[in-house]
């Protein structure tokens, strides 16, 4: 029997606190080998924005502080998307870049509702519309800067994630403006029909650029 | 640019354990990395990797409980972040800091998902893939019984006891209360303990 074998069949000595905190400092904090990661690294790098790039994204992010104010004004007037569209609008945090046909397709949806959401306009109390009218504003005005802003710098994931929340948040408030005068129109199923319509190609839009 | 080529060769030619010995005259430091990285020089922010990722891999790999390949895709996440991010790097802490940091949030965040994703109240426990403690030695055992630890003790363990943060960073970086983060611990140390005197 070996002198090691020995020592295997001694009591363990018990382990304080202290080594243990001992033990657990002098783990080595490096650890090589396995694959080289760069290459995969490196086809995930995206060119660095220029300064002028960075200062419309700047310019972006503000619109966004202000787009947060305009999203607090329709919580206030106690709207609330459908889950639908609040599911998209998490997935939109998500989306790959907006592809050309993503962006026709979004254009589409908004002329194709449009019409519908001015009818459903003069129904509307004077001081709800020009709170509506506000917060689209604001969207259109956000969604203005960061169109700019991806001008200069078109292969910006962040910039094209931005743009897509946008499309979201500009149909929500469409689709608001529409349900409430949905609650009042005499013909409520024709309305309904074209609500449904931008939800759909917004699904389409999701598949399409996944 | 060419700097980076210089140190690169130097430390191929001296071994990985040359950076100290390098003369201080061709070696870019990693401020001046950063700085030629943020203009879009790829070859410099390699440089970083080649110089950090054994850091970052030690740390992904014992937060996510010995897992080479989830440990492998998180560097990778960490290291795309911190590209994406280095026109946010004001130099005020040092670069292998702000990585830290930076990793620490990655892997975090990615936490945060999975257990979304899972929808349970059990974080899933990551089993550590078999064969994975080449060159750890008389630590084989310690780091076994760590990557058997909950989630949330492994946590604060790591970067408390291995990393040496203190508990006001890693409640914040880790969204808990700073007695959460001490009770952590103590749970962490006390389940380390009865496992080694096993």
């Amino acid at each position: 029997m070996s002198n090691n074998e020995h020592q295997d069949h001694r009591p363990p000595t018990l382990l304080s606190d202290s080594a243990l905190q001992d033990r657990l400092a002098r783990l080595s904090r490096e650890r090589q080998g396995g694959d080289d990661l760069w290459p995969q690294i490196q086809a995930r790098l995206e060119p660095q924005p220029t300064k002028r790039a960075l200062a419309w994204i700047r310019r972006a992010a503000a619109a966004g502080f202000v787009l947060a104010i305009a999203a607090s004004l329709i919580i206030n007037l106690g709207i609330s998307p459908s889950n639908d569209t609040e599911r998209l609008s998490r997935h939109a945090g998500n989306l790959p870049l907006l592809s050309a046909s993503a962006e026709l397709e979004y254009s589409g949806a908004l002329q194709n509702l449009l019409p519908l959401t001015v009818s459903a306009a003069v129904a509307q109390p004077g001081t709800l519309l020009a709170d509506y009218e506000r917060s689209l504003e604001v969207v259109r005005a956000a969604t203005d800067a960061v169109r700019v802003a991806l001008a200069s710098d078109p292969g910006s994931r962040y910039l094209n994630d931005m743009l897509a929340d946008l499309h979201y948040r500009q149909l929500n408030v469409l689709k608001a403006m529409a349900r409430h005068a949905d609650q009042q129109s005499p013909e409520p199923d024709k309305l309904q029909v074209g609500l449904e319509m931008p939800t759909t190609t917004a699904k389409n839009t999701i598949r399409s650029t996944s | 640019m060419r700097a980076v080529a210089e140190w690169d060769n130097s430390k191929a030619a001296l071994g990985p354990e040359s950076e100290q010995t390098v003369d201080s005259g061709s070696v870019m430091d990693d401020t001046e990395l950063v700085d030629s990285a943020r203009d879009g020089d790829q070859r410099a922010f390699e440089t970083l990797y080649r110089r950090h990722q054994g850091r970052l891999m030690a740390l992904c790999w014992r937060m996510c409980g010995g897992n080479d390949t989830l440990a492998s895709e998180l560097v990778q996440d960490a290291f795309v972040r911190a590209w994406q991010k280095l026109h946010l790097f004001r130099g005020e802490a040092k670069f292998s800091t702000w990585l830290h940091r930076l990793t620490v949030n990655v892997v975090l965040s990615d936490r945060r998902i999975r257990m979304r994703r899972l929808d349970r109240e059990q974080p899933l426990e990551l089993a550590p893939e078999p064969g994975n403690a080449p060159n750890m030695g008389l630590d084989a055992d310690l780091e076994s019984a760590i990557s058997r630890l909950p989630e949330r003790a492994r946590t604060v363990l790591v970067l408390h006891d291995v990393e040496g943060l203190k508990h006001t960073e890693i409640a914040q970086l880790a969204d808990m209360a700073v007695g959460t983060s001490k009770a952590q611990l103590h749970r962490a140390r006390k389940l380390l303990r009865e496992w080694l005197n096993e």
